[in-house]
Protein backbone atom coordinates (compact mmCIF):
# COMPACT_ATOMS: atom_id res chain seq x y z
CA UNK A 1 0.00 0.00 0.00
CA UNK A 2 2.74 2.38 0.57
CA UNK A 3 4.48 2.02 -2.34
CA UNK A 4 1.59 2.35 -4.40
CA UNK A 5 0.78 5.75 -2.79
CA UNK A 6 4.67 6.77 -3.04
CA UNK A 7 4.31 5.66 -6.80
CA UNK A 8 1.22 8.19 -7.29
CA UNK A 9 2.73 10.94 -5.44
CA UNK A 10 6.05 10.65 -7.77
CA UNK A 11 3.91 10.39 -10.66
CA UNK A 12 1.92 13.52 -9.39
CA UNK A 13 5.03 15.67 -8.87
CA UNK A 14 6.31 14.93 -11.87
CA UNK A 15 3.10 15.81 -13.96
CA UNK A 16 3.03 18.98 -11.76
CA UNK A 17 6.86 19.74 -12.48
CA UNK A 18 6.28 19.91 -16.34
CA UNK A 19 2.87 21.68 -15.88
CA UNK A 20 5.20 24.35 -13.80
CA UNK A 21 7.93 24.02 -16.46
CA UNK A 22 5.78 24.70 -19.07
CA UNK A 23 4.39 27.90 -17.73
CA UNK A 24 7.47 29.42 -17.26
CA UNK A 25 8.63 29.06 -20.64
CA UNK A 26 5.18 31.27 -21.21
CA UNK A 27 5.92 33.61 -18.93
CA UNK A 28 9.60 34.03 -19.98
CA UNK A 29 8.07 34.43 -23.55
CA UNK A 30 5.12 37.36 -22.59
CA UNK A 31 8.11 39.71 -22.17
CA UNK A 32 8.89 39.30 -25.99
CA UNK A 33 9.94 36.60 -28.17
CA UNK A 34 12.83 34.61 -27.45
CA UNK A 35 15.38 31.42 -28.35
CA UNK A 36 16.25 28.44 -26.58
CA UNK A 37 19.43 29.72 -24.86
CA UNK A 38 17.78 32.62 -23.41
CA UNK A 39 14.93 31.33 -22.14
CA UNK A 40 17.29 28.76 -19.84
CA UNK A 41 18.78 32.01 -18.69
CA UNK A 42 15.86 34.34 -17.97
CA UNK A 43 14.32 31.68 -16.30
CA UNK A 44 17.42 30.19 -14.43
CA UNK A 45 16.68 32.32 -11.19
CA UNK A 46 13.43 30.48 -10.53
CA UNK A 47 13.15 27.17 -11.57
CA UNK A 48 16.24 24.73 -13.55
CA UNK A 49 15.33 24.10 -16.72
CA UNK A 50 17.84 21.60 -19.06
CA UNK A 51 18.57 21.98 -22.42
CA UNK A 52 17.13 18.78 -23.36
CA UNK A 53 14.27 19.03 -20.64
CA UNK A 54 13.37 22.30 -22.52
CA UNK A 55 12.74 20.84 -25.92
CA UNK A 56 10.13 18.94 -25.26
CA UNK A 57 8.51 21.44 -23.66
CA UNK A 58 8.91 23.65 -26.61
CA UNK A 59 7.64 20.97 -28.59
CA UNK A 60 4.51 20.72 -26.45
CA UNK A 61 3.57 24.56 -26.30
CA UNK A 62 4.18 24.74 -29.89
CA UNK A 63 1.87 21.26 -30.67
CA UNK A 64 -0.91 22.56 -28.95
CA UNK A 65 -0.81 26.17 -30.46
CA UNK A 66 0.18 27.87 -27.34
CA UNK A 67 3.43 29.30 -28.70
CA UNK A 68 4.70 29.40 -32.42
CA UNK A 69 7.99 29.85 -33.75
CA UNK A 70 9.71 31.36 -36.92
CA UNK A 71 13.70 31.15 -37.89
CA UNK A 72 15.64 34.72 -38.03
CA UNK A 73 19.24 35.50 -39.38
CA UNK A 74 21.30 36.17 -36.30
CA UNK A 75 25.03 36.34 -37.09
CA UNK A 76 25.35 34.89 -40.43
CA UNK A 77 23.20 31.40 -39.21
CA UNK A 78 19.41 30.85 -38.16
CA UNK A 79 18.06 31.24 -34.97
CA UNK A 80 14.57 29.66 -33.86
CA UNK A 81 13.03 32.47 -32.08
CA UNK A 82 9.56 31.35 -30.00
CA UNK A 83 6.57 34.20 -29.40
CA UNK A 84 3.48 33.23 -27.00
CA UNK A 85 0.39 32.87 -28.98
CA UNK A 86 -3.62 34.10 -27.65
CA UNK A 87 -4.30 31.08 -26.01
CA UNK A 88 -0.52 30.19 -24.07
CA UNK A 89 -1.51 34.05 -22.43
CA UNK A 90 -5.05 32.71 -21.29
CA UNK A 91 -3.27 29.72 -20.17
CA UNK A 92 -0.89 31.85 -17.42
CA UNK A 93 -4.30 33.60 -16.18
CA UNK A 94 -5.75 30.26 -16.24
CA UNK A 95 -2.70 28.88 -14.29
CA UNK A 96 -2.95 31.68 -11.48
CA UNK A 97 -6.84 31.16 -11.35
CA UNK A 98 -6.07 27.57 -10.79
CA UNK A 99 -3.43 27.90 -7.93
CA UNK A 100 -5.60 30.26 -6.23
CA UNK A 101 -8.09 27.80 -5.81
CA UNK A 102 -5.27 25.44 -4.38
CA UNK A 103 -3.95 28.25 -2.03
CA UNK A 104 -7.60 28.23 -0.94
CA UNK A 105 -7.53 25.09 0.14
CA UNK A 106 -4.18 25.17 1.27
CA UNK A 107 -5.32 27.73 3.18
CA UNK A 108 -8.23 26.05 4.74
CA UNK A 109 -6.14 23.07 5.87
CA UNK A 110 -3.81 25.24 7.45
CA UNK A 111 -6.17 26.53 9.19
CA UNK A 112 -7.56 23.50 10.53
CA UNK A 113 -4.52 21.92 11.88
CA UNK A 114 -3.67 25.43 13.71
CA UNK A 115 -7.07 25.39 15.41
CA UNK B 1 34.17 16.34 -28.21
CA UNK B 2 33.14 18.61 -30.84
CA UNK B 3 30.25 20.04 -31.79
CA UNK B 4 29.93 18.21 -35.70
CA UNK B 5 30.98 14.99 -33.85
CA UNK B 6 28.28 15.09 -30.84
CA UNK B 7 25.47 16.09 -33.72
CA UNK B 8 26.22 13.41 -35.10
CA UNK B 9 26.70 10.87 -32.65
CA UNK B 10 23.15 12.40 -31.65
CA UNK B 11 21.57 11.80 -34.77
CA UNK B 12 22.87 8.14 -35.33
CA UNK B 13 20.49 7.85 -31.75
CA UNK B 14 17.55 9.29 -33.32
CA UNK B 15 17.35 8.84 -36.63
CA UNK B 16 15.86 5.60 -36.59
CA UNK B 17 13.02 6.26 -34.13
CA UNK B 18 12.08 10.36 -35.30
CA UNK B 19 10.48 11.42 -38.65
CA UNK B 20 13.10 13.29 -41.12
CA UNK B 21 11.61 16.58 -39.94
CA UNK B 22 11.34 15.69 -36.30
CA UNK B 23 15.35 14.78 -36.45
CA UNK B 24 15.83 17.89 -38.53
CA UNK B 25 14.61 19.94 -35.40
CA UNK B 26 15.99 18.42 -32.44
CA UNK B 27 19.61 18.62 -34.26
CA UNK B 28 18.97 22.24 -35.16
CA UNK B 29 17.67 23.19 -31.76
CA UNK B 30 21.08 21.40 -30.15
CA UNK B 31 23.29 22.95 -32.93
CA UNK B 32 21.94 26.36 -31.48
CA UNK B 33 22.50 26.11 -28.29
CA UNK B 34 25.95 24.70 -28.85
CA UNK B 35 26.09 27.74 -31.08
CA UNK B 36 24.70 30.33 -28.70
CA UNK B 37 26.93 29.27 -25.77
CA UNK B 38 30.38 29.44 -28.34
CA UNK B 39 29.05 33.33 -29.07
CA UNK B 40 28.48 33.92 -25.66
CA UNK B 41 32.41 32.71 -24.71
CA UNK B 42 32.16 28.96 -23.78
CA UNK B 43 34.93 26.75 -25.56
CA UNK B 44 33.74 24.80 -28.48
CA UNK B 45 34.13 21.58 -26.33
CA UNK B 46 33.04 23.17 -22.85
CA UNK B 47 29.13 24.02 -24.58
CA UNK B 48 29.01 20.56 -26.18
CA UNK B 49 29.71 19.07 -22.70
CA UNK B 50 27.83 21.41 -20.74
CA UNK B 51 24.73 19.68 -22.84
CA UNK B 52 25.28 15.77 -21.07
CA UNK B 53 25.52 12.92 -22.79
CA UNK B 54 24.14 12.21 -26.34
CA UNK B 55 21.89 9.17 -24.38
CA UNK B 56 20.09 11.17 -22.22
CA UNK B 57 19.23 13.74 -24.75
CA UNK B 58 18.29 10.81 -26.88
CA UNK B 59 16.05 9.79 -24.17
CA UNK B 60 14.69 12.89 -23.67
CA UNK B 61 13.65 13.65 -26.96
CA UNK B 62 12.32 9.83 -28.38
CA UNK B 63 10.60 9.60 -24.19
CA UNK B 64 8.63 12.69 -25.83
CA UNK B 65 8.66 11.98 -29.21
CA UNK B 66 5.42 10.14 -30.62
CA UNK B 67 2.98 12.50 -28.85
CA UNK B 68 3.61 15.76 -29.92
CA UNK B 69 5.16 14.61 -33.58
CA UNK B 70 1.72 13.19 -33.92
CA UNK B 71 -0.78 14.90 -31.68
CA UNK B 72 -2.56 18.03 -33.80
CA UNK B 73 -3.61 21.17 -32.29
CA UNK B 74 -6.44 21.30 -30.40
CA UNK B 75 -9.96 20.63 -32.93
CA UNK B 76 -12.80 22.20 -30.42
CA UNK B 77 -12.84 23.57 -27.08
CA UNK B 78 -16.13 22.86 -25.29
CA UNK B 79 -16.62 22.86 -21.47
CA UNK B 80 -13.29 22.90 -20.70
CA UNK B 81 -12.43 20.29 -22.75
CA UNK B 82 -10.26 20.33 -25.91
CA UNK B 83 -10.97 18.05 -28.80
CA UNK B 84 -7.18 16.35 -29.58
CA UNK B 85 -6.08 13.99 -32.16
CA UNK B 86 -3.33 11.15 -31.98
CA UNK B 87 -2.40 9.87 -35.79
CA UNK B 88 -0.10 7.11 -36.56
CA UNK B 89 1.11 5.26 -40.05
CA UNK B 90 -0.65 1.40 -39.71
CA UNK B 91 2.63 0.24 -40.64
CA UNK B 92 4.02 1.38 -37.26
CA UNK B 93 0.96 -0.20 -35.14
CA UNK B 94 1.05 -3.90 -34.51
CA UNK B 95 -1.50 -3.82 -31.44
CA UNK B 96 -4.03 -1.43 -29.94
CA UNK B 97 -5.13 -1.33 -26.42
CA UNK B 98 -7.85 1.20 -25.06
CA UNK B 99 -8.66 1.82 -21.10
CA UNK B 100 -11.03 4.17 -20.95
CA UNK B 101 -13.57 5.50 -17.99
CA UNK B 102 -17.34 6.91 -17.51
CA UNK B 103 -16.86 7.57 -21.66
CA UNK B 104 -18.24 5.49 -24.63
CA UNK B 105 -15.25 4.18 -27.11
CA UNK B 106 -16.07 4.09 -30.43
CA UNK B 107 -14.02 1.52 -32.77
CA UNK B 108 -14.35 2.69 -36.76
CA UNK B 109 -12.98 2.52 -40.25
CA UNK B 110 -9.96 5.48 -40.96
CA UNK B 111 -10.84 6.93 -44.64
CA UNK B 112 -7.07 7.32 -45.32
CA UNK B 113 -5.76 4.12 -43.89
CA UNK B 114 -4.05 5.46 -40.60
CA UNK B 115 -4.55 4.83 -37.06
CA UNK B 116 -6.05 7.78 -35.57
CA UNK B 117 -7.53 8.36 -31.99
CA UNK B 118 -9.98 11.19 -31.11
CA UNK B 119 -9.91 12.47 -27.38
CA UNK B 120 -11.06 15.22 -25.30
CA UNK B 121 -8.89 16.50 -22.34
CA UNK B 122 -9.20 18.87 -20.01
CA UNK B 123 -7.43 20.41 -17.17
CA UNK B 124 -8.28 17.53 -14.73
CA UNK B 125 -9.03 14.49 -17.14
CA UNK B 126 -5.45 13.60 -19.45
CA UNK B 127 -5.38 10.52 -21.50
CA UNK B 128 -1.84 9.01 -21.76
CA UNK B 129 -1.37 8.23 -25.52
CA UNK B 130 1.77 6.39 -26.95
CA UNK B 131 3.44 3.44 -29.17
CA UNK B 132 5.85 1.18 -27.06
CA UNK B 133 8.85 -0.37 -28.74
CA UNK B 134 6.66 -3.39 -30.28
CA UNK B 135 4.27 -0.90 -31.69
CA UNK B 136 1.08 -1.22 -28.85
CA UNK B 137 -0.40 1.55 -29.50
CA UNK B 138 -1.68 2.26 -26.11
CA UNK B 139 -4.64 5.15 -24.87
CA UNK B 140 -4.79 5.12 -21.19
CA UNK B 141 -7.57 7.48 -19.37
CA UNK B 142 -5.92 9.15 -16.41
CA UNK B 143 -7.91 11.02 -14.35
CA UNK B 144 -5.97 14.05 -12.28
CA UNK B 145 -9.04 15.01 -10.01
CA UNK B 146 -8.50 15.06 -6.63
CA UNK B 147 -11.67 13.40 -4.82
CA UNK B 148 -13.20 16.40 -4.03
CA UNK B 149 -12.69 17.63 -7.58
CA UNK B 150 -15.13 15.06 -8.54
CA UNK B 151 -17.81 16.78 -6.65
CA UNK B 152 -20.06 19.31 -8.86
CA UNK B 153 -17.92 18.75 -11.61
CA UNK B 154 -19.02 18.81 -15.34
CA UNK B 155 -18.08 16.45 -17.08
CA UNK B 156 -20.24 17.87 -20.25
CA UNK B 157 -18.00 18.52 -22.96
CA UNK B 158 -16.38 15.18 -22.42
CA UNK B 159 -17.05 13.65 -26.14
CA UNK B 160 -16.68 10.05 -27.15
CA UNK B 161 -13.43 8.36 -27.62
CA UNK B 162 -12.92 7.35 -31.31
CA UNK B 163 -10.18 5.23 -32.54
CA UNK B 164 -10.12 4.60 -36.18
CA UNK B 165 -7.71 2.24 -37.95
CA UNK B 166 -7.80 0.82 -41.86
CA UNK B 167 -10.47 -1.57 -42.42
CA UNK B 168 -8.38 -3.99 -43.53
CA UNK B 169 -5.89 -3.61 -40.29
CA UNK B 170 -5.57 -7.29 -38.78
CA UNK B 171 -4.45 -6.53 -36.31
CA UNK B 172 -5.11 -7.30 -32.13
CA UNK B 173 -7.49 -4.62 -30.19
CA UNK B 174 -8.51 -4.24 -27.15
CA UNK B 175 -11.30 -1.87 -26.19
CA UNK B 176 -11.85 -1.65 -22.11
CA UNK B 177 -14.35 1.01 -20.76
CA UNK B 178 -15.84 0.38 -17.20
CA UNK B 179 -19.65 2.46 -17.32
CA UNK B 180 -20.10 3.28 -20.60
CA UNK B 181 -20.87 1.65 -24.43
CA UNK B 182 -17.92 0.37 -26.20
CA UNK B 183 -19.06 -0.49 -30.11
CA UNK B 184 -16.60 -1.72 -33.28
CA UNK B 185 -17.30 -1.40 -36.83
CA UNK B 186 -17.11 -2.18 -40.35
CA UNK B 187 -13.12 -3.69 -39.75
CA UNK B 188 -11.49 -7.06 -40.64
CA UNK B 189 -9.22 -7.32 -37.02
CA UNK B 190 -6.96 -10.24 -36.04
CA UNK B 191 -9.12 -10.48 -32.75
CA UNK B 192 -11.03 -8.11 -30.74
CA UNK B 193 -11.68 -7.61 -27.50
CA UNK B 194 -14.39 -5.61 -25.49
CA UNK B 195 -14.80 -5.39 -21.81
CA UNK B 196 -17.18 -3.47 -19.92
CA UNK B 197 -19.12 -2.84 -16.62
CA UNK B 198 -22.03 -1.43 -17.26
CA UNK B 199 -22.00 -0.90 -20.70
CA UNK B 200 -23.49 -2.02 -23.74
CA UNK B 201 -21.23 -3.79 -26.11
CA UNK B 202 -21.56 -3.62 -29.63
CA UNK B 203 -20.02 -5.29 -32.56
CA UNK B 204 -21.23 -4.88 -36.21
CA UNK B 205 -20.03 -5.25 -40.07
CA UNK B 206 -16.52 -7.13 -38.23
CA UNK B 207 -14.37 -10.19 -38.81
CA UNK B 208 -11.68 -11.59 -36.83
CA UNK B 209 -9.09 -14.16 -37.83
CA UNK B 210 -9.17 -15.04 -34.18
CA UNK B 211 -11.82 -14.34 -31.23
CA UNK B 212 -14.23 -12.01 -31.22
CA UNK B 213 -14.55 -11.44 -27.30
CA UNK B 214 -17.21 -9.26 -25.66
CA UNK B 215 -17.88 -9.37 -22.08
CA UNK B 216 -19.60 -7.35 -20.05
CA UNK B 217 -21.45 -7.26 -16.36
CA UNK B 218 -24.61 -5.17 -16.51
CA UNK B 219 -25.14 -3.82 -19.95
CA UNK B 220 -26.41 -5.84 -23.00
CA UNK B 221 -24.06 -7.11 -26.25
CA UNK B 222 -24.73 -7.69 -29.77
CA UNK B 223 -22.86 -9.02 -32.63
CA UNK B 224 -24.55 -8.38 -36.19
CA UNK B 225 -23.16 -9.00 -39.30
CA UNK B 226 -19.36 -10.89 -38.31
CA UNK B 227 -17.42 -13.36 -39.53
CA UNK B 228 -15.19 -15.05 -36.60
CA UNK B 229 -13.02 -18.22 -35.88
CA UNK B 230 -14.59 -17.63 -32.37
CA UNK B 231 -17.06 -15.84 -30.79
CA UNK B 232 -17.49 -15.28 -26.77
CA UNK B 233 -20.48 -12.92 -25.56
CA UNK B 234 -20.83 -12.31 -22.03
CA UNK B 235 -22.99 -10.32 -19.57
CA UNK B 236 -24.11 -10.83 -16.07
CA UNK B 237 -27.68 -8.71 -15.95
CA UNK B 238 -28.36 -7.66 -19.72
CA UNK B 239 -29.51 -9.36 -22.74
CA UNK B 240 -27.32 -11.18 -25.46
CA UNK B 241 -27.87 -11.49 -29.44
CA UNK B 242 -25.77 -12.65 -32.03
CA UNK B 243 -27.51 -12.09 -35.79
CA UNK B 244 -26.11 -12.74 -39.01
CA UNK B 245 -23.24 -14.35 -38.02
CA UNK B 246 -20.49 -17.25 -38.91
CA UNK B 247 -18.25 -18.58 -36.60
CA UNK B 248 -15.87 -21.39 -38.10
CA UNK B 249 -15.17 -22.74 -34.97
CA UNK B 250 -16.92 -22.66 -31.34
CA UNK B 251 -19.35 -19.64 -30.40
CA UNK B 252 -20.03 -19.31 -26.39
CA UNK B 253 -22.64 -17.29 -25.11
CA UNK B 254 -23.32 -16.67 -21.46
CA UNK B 255 -25.93 -14.22 -19.61
CA UNK B 256 -27.51 -14.99 -16.07
CA UNK B 257 -30.32 -12.60 -16.14
CA UNK B 258 -31.54 -11.77 -19.99
CA UNK B 259 -32.89 -13.25 -23.02
CA UNK B 260 -30.35 -14.93 -25.22
CA UNK B 261 -31.78 -14.38 -28.75
CA UNK B 262 -29.46 -16.09 -31.95
CA UNK B 263 -30.83 -15.17 -35.58
CA UNK B 264 -29.48 -16.29 -39.31
CA UNK B 265 -26.20 -17.71 -37.81
CA UNK B 266 -23.82 -20.41 -38.52
CA UNK B 267 -21.01 -22.12 -36.54
CA UNK B 268 -19.11 -25.42 -36.06
CA UNK B 269 -20.64 -25.54 -32.16
CA UNK B 270 -22.47 -23.43 -30.20
CA UNK B 271 -23.24 -23.22 -26.21
CA UNK B 272 -25.49 -21.23 -24.75
CA UNK B 273 -25.92 -20.75 -20.75
CA UNK B 274 -28.70 -18.53 -18.78
CA UNK B 275 -29.69 -18.83 -16.04
CA UNK B 276 -33.29 -16.38 -15.67
CA UNK B 277 -33.83 -15.64 -19.17
CA UNK B 278 -35.46 -17.26 -22.70
CA UNK B 279 -33.21 -18.72 -25.02
CA UNK B 280 -34.69 -18.27 -28.93
CA UNK B 281 -32.52 -19.54 -31.82
CA UNK B 282 -34.16 -19.16 -35.29
CA UNK B 283 -32.36 -19.97 -38.90
CA UNK B 284 -29.23 -21.57 -37.11
CA UNK B 285 -26.82 -23.74 -38.33
CA UNK B 286 -24.47 -25.79 -36.09
CA UNK B 287 -22.42 -28.58 -37.61
CA UNK B 288 -21.21 -30.36 -34.28
CA UNK B 289 -23.00 -29.96 -31.15
CA UNK B 290 -25.64 -27.83 -30.06
CA UNK B 291 -25.80 -27.30 -26.13
CA UNK B 292 -28.08 -24.74 -24.75
CA UNK B 293 -28.92 -24.55 -20.58
CA UNK B 294 -31.14 -22.04 -18.84
CA UNK B 295 -32.93 -22.55 -15.73
CA UNK B 296 -36.05 -20.41 -15.74
CA UNK B 297 -36.97 -19.42 -19.15
CA UNK B 298 -37.80 -21.50 -21.74
CA UNK B 299 -36.19 -22.49 -25.10
CA UNK B 300 -37.44 -21.86 -28.66
CA UNK B 301 -36.03 -23.55 -31.38
CA UNK B 302 -36.84 -22.42 -35.20
CA UNK B 303 -35.08 -23.61 -38.51
CA UNK B 304 -32.77 -25.24 -36.92
CA UNK B 305 -29.88 -27.72 -38.08
CA UNK B 306 -27.58 -29.35 -35.49
CA UNK B 307 -25.92 -32.73 -35.87
CA UNK B 308 -26.45 -33.02 -31.64
CA UNK B 309 -29.15 -30.69 -29.38
CA UNK B 310 -28.92 -30.43 -26.22
CA UNK B 311 -31.46 -28.56 -24.71
CA UNK B 312 -32.20 -28.05 -20.46
CA UNK B 313 -34.25 -25.65 -18.81
CA UNK B 314 -37.19 -26.06 -15.99
CA UNK B 315 -40.30 -24.49 -15.04
CA UNK B 316 -40.13 -23.48 -19.01
CA UNK B 317 -41.46 -24.99 -22.20
CA UNK B 318 -38.95 -26.24 -25.21
CA UNK B 319 -40.54 -25.85 -28.41
CA UNK B 320 -39.05 -26.87 -31.79
CA UNK B 321 -40.41 -25.60 -35.25
CA UNK B 322 -38.49 -27.41 -38.17
CA UNK B 323 -35.48 -28.30 -36.34
CA UNK B 324 -33.59 -30.91 -38.41
CA UNK B 325 -31.12 -33.00 -36.33
CA UNK B 326 -28.33 -35.62 -37.60
CA UNK B 327 -27.58 -36.78 -34.47
CA UNK B 328 -28.81 -37.18 -30.33
CA UNK B 329 -31.77 -35.06 -29.68
CA UNK B 330 -32.32 -34.81 -25.68
CA UNK B 331 -34.54 -32.18 -23.85
CA UNK B 332 -35.45 -31.68 -19.99
CA UNK B 333 -37.25 -29.36 -18.10
CA UNK B 334 -40.25 -29.51 -15.52
CA UNK B 335 -43.09 -28.06 -14.94
CA UNK B 336 -43.79 -27.13 -18.33
CA UNK B 337 -44.57 -28.67 -21.99
CA UNK B 338 -42.53 -30.34 -24.80
CA UNK B 339 -43.81 -29.80 -28.10
CA UNK B 340 -43.07 -29.39 -32.04
CA UNK B 341 -41.71 -31.61 -34.71
CA UNK B 342 -38.30 -33.17 -35.88
CA UNK B 343 -37.41 -33.91 -39.20
CA UNK B 344 -35.51 -36.19 -39.08
CA UNK B 345 -36.08 -40.44 -40.13
CA UNK B 346 -37.68 -41.66 -36.65
CA UNK B 347 -36.63 -45.47 -37.42
CA UNK B 348 -32.77 -43.84 -36.83
CA UNK B 349 -33.94 -42.92 -33.39
CA UNK B 350 -34.45 -44.84 -29.79
CA UNK B 351 -37.24 -42.52 -27.88
CA UNK B 352 -36.95 -42.44 -24.42
CA UNK B 353 -40.12 -39.84 -23.19
CA UNK B 354 -41.44 -39.27 -19.96
CA UNK B 355 -43.69 -36.96 -17.87
CA UNK B 356 -46.20 -37.21 -14.72
CA UNK B 357 -49.41 -35.66 -14.87
CA UNK B 358 -49.07 -35.14 -18.32
CA UNK B 359 -50.03 -36.53 -21.30
CA UNK B 360 -47.43 -37.64 -23.60
CA UNK B 361 -47.86 -38.77 -27.34
CA UNK B 362 -44.37 -39.18 -28.21
CA UNK B 363 -44.26 -43.57 -27.96
CA UNK B 364 -40.68 -44.90 -26.73
CA UNK B 365 -38.71 -47.56 -28.49
CA UNK B 366 -36.01 -49.08 -27.68
CA UNK B 367 -34.03 -49.36 -31.46
CA UNK B 368 -32.28 -46.93 -33.05
CA UNK B 369 -29.29 -45.38 -33.68
CA UNK B 370 -29.04 -41.85 -32.16
CA UNK B 371 -31.25 -40.90 -29.18
CA UNK B 372 -33.82 -38.72 -28.86
CA UNK B 373 -34.51 -37.95 -25.07
CA UNK B 374 -37.74 -35.60 -23.54
CA UNK B 375 -38.15 -35.62 -20.10
CA UNK B 376 -40.50 -33.36 -18.01
CA UNK B 377 -42.85 -33.35 -14.91
CA UNK B 378 -46.74 -32.22 -14.60
CA UNK B 379 -46.97 -31.29 -18.32
CA UNK B 380 -47.29 -32.42 -21.71
CA UNK B 381 -44.97 -34.11 -24.31
CA UNK B 382 -46.21 -33.21 -27.93
CA UNK B 383 -43.51 -33.93 -29.93
CA UNK B 384 -43.63 -35.62 -33.20
CA UNK B 385 -41.19 -36.81 -35.93
CA UNK B 386 -42.20 -35.43 -39.76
Amino acid sequence: MYSIMRKEVLRLDAQLKRGILEICVLKALSGGDSYGYRIIKDTQDVIDISESTLYPILKRLEGGAYVRSYAAEHNGRLRKYYAVTERGAARIGEFIREWQEIARVYAYIQGGETA
Amino acid sequence: MKRDAFLEELRGKLAERLEPDDLLAALSYYAEMIDDRVEEGFGEEEAVRSLGSTDDIAREVLGDAPRPAAETARESERGGYTRKTFVAEAAQITAVAVRDRDLAVELAPSEDGKVRVWYSESARDKYTVFVDANGLLAVVYESERKWFQYLGWNFAGREKLVVEVPAAFGRDVELTSSNAAIEAHDLHLHTLTAKSSNGGLTARNLQTDETLTLVTSNGAAAARNVRARKLHLHSENAALQLENAQIEGAARLETWNGTLRVKRTAAESLTATDKNGKIALEDVRVAEALSLSTSNGSIQLKNLEAAAIEARTGNASISLEDVRPRGDVLLYTCNDSIKGELRADARLYSVDSKTSNGTNLLPNRTEGQYRLVAHTANANIKLAFV
